[in-house]
């Protein structure tokens, strides 16, 4: 299901053009309306003309993608800036396309967000790039933080962390490393003084990253070149 | 007009004289100029792909990189000596050649989604099929990187996109949580 809000008809009968063979087609031309079919209809693609009264720009379609998140939004609009065109794609919408684009390239561009690929300008790629490389350098920042202050852990307390990042209970653990509960809530106090943090909860998502960073490790064979040939 | 250069690592020689023949052939890219390692270049082949005893593979490409200064680097990544991955010689490059814009020369098939966006988060900007040199989306790349755009399928964009807000839920959930306890 797509949909399409506008409240220019000029506009909705164009995108209408551009989608033919697309089924069905919902419209909406008020913000209520597309909040009420966001919320019921849960649409796959949604065309949004930025110009609708009441979108009120980044911040109304960061609301609208509360509603609906795994809806794929494709903005149309005037020409924009590129840097406000790219806190639009920061916000999640999967295409962005000027309000005067051909119904046939309405039509390219909807089959290609469609197949997880994203509309947007060449000029743009720059400002991705360099939030891909700002947000890997943070990760990894992070990352090694984490695993300085894991550096600390005994190798039981380690194990325990570890385990408690995989959900496990403290009976479980218990059991499956043949110690008292009463010992694990001790080495818990402990990992809890060492990591600076306060509770199991925290614990746990600061492990579920950790574990998932080896699971990754172990997918990439980093003793092999990045790039093998068939 | 200023040139845009452009320099190549590939260690198959031939594919480098067919690399560098694609370059100048391109009456589109008659405003691209290729640089070749000259001092390096004097010596045989087989001298110049080894690396000299006081350095590592990695640091004599970065120091010729260095020399030659090009704008953009066509780097083959099926050179065997670099046996630790790629990452580590394009964050190198970012660090010790900031001006050069590397684009990666793959085998497209044999490449995984993965790799192509850790090497991106590297500091690559592009990648070139190495089998589709010849086209003429060639000269389009090199002058589309050098105005400081993105070489990258639409599909790969999608890929980057679902990275970066991947990595920015984790940052607003780490705040909502500190924000809650």
């Amino acid at each position: 299901m797509i949909l399409l809000a506008s409240s220019n008809k000029k506009l909705l009968m164009r995108w209408e053009q551009g989608l033919l063979g697309f089924s069905p087609l919902w419209f909406s031309t008020s913000l209520d309306s597309i909040k009420d079919k966001l919320n019921k209809n849960k649409p796959e693609i949604f065309l949004l003309d930025y110009e609708l009264p009441e979108i009120n720009g980044k911040d109304g379609i960061v609301k609208l993608l509360q509603l609906c998140t795994d809806v794929k939004v494709v903005v149309f609009s005037p020409q924009l800036q590129d840097e406000i065109e790219w806190e639009l794609f920061k916000t999640g919408i999967r295409g962005c396309c000027r309000d005067n684009i051909k119904p046939e390239q309405i039509n390219v561009a909807i089959k290609a967000i469609h197949h997880g690929e994203l509309w947007i300008r060449r000029t743009l790629t720059s400002f991705m790039l360099q939030e891909l490389v700002l947000v890997t350098r943070e990760k990894n920042r992070i990352e090694q933080a984490v695993n300085d202050l894991l550096e600390n852990l005994t190798r039981r307390e380690y194990e325990i962390a570890m385990l408690v990042g995989c959900g496990e209970s403290n009976k479980r653990i218990a059991s499956k490393l043949e110690i008292t509960e009463r010992t694990v809530k001790a080495h818990l106090t402990e990992i809890f003084r060492k990591l600076h943090i306060s509770d199991r909860i925290k614990l746990a998502l600061m492990m579920k990253d950790t574990i998932s960073s080896l699971n990754q490790s172990k997918t990439n064979n980093y003793n092999e070149p990045l790039f093998i040939s068939k | 007009m200023q040139k845009i250069t452009v320099a190549v690592v590939e260690a198959n020689q031939e594919k480098r004289v067919q690399l560098e023949q694609s370059l100048h052939q391109d009456k589109e890219i008659s405003a691209i100029e290729v640089l070749t390692d000259e001092i390096s270049n004097k010596g045989n082949v087989e001298r110049r792909l080894k690396p000299r005893s006081d350095l590592t593979f990695l640091d004599d490409i970065v120091a010729r990189i260095q020399r030659i200064k090009p704008r953009i680097l066509l780097l083959s990544t099926q050179i065997q000596q670099l046996s630790g991955g790629f990452c580590n010689l394009l964050l190198t490059l970012r660090n010790q050649c900031p001006e050069t814009l590397v684009v990666l020369l793959i085998d497209e098939e044999a490449t995984e989604v993965n790799q192509l966006l850790d090497a991106l988060a590297s500091g690559a900007r592009g990648f070139l099929d190495s089998k589709k040199v010849n086209t003429p989306s060639f000269s389009k790349m090199i002058k589309a990187v050098d105005k400081g755009e993105a070489w990258v399928s639409r599909k790969l964009h999608g890929e980057m996109m679902n990275k970066i807000l991947f990595q920015f839920s984790m940052k607003m959930n780490e705040v909502d949580f500190d924000s809650t306890c």
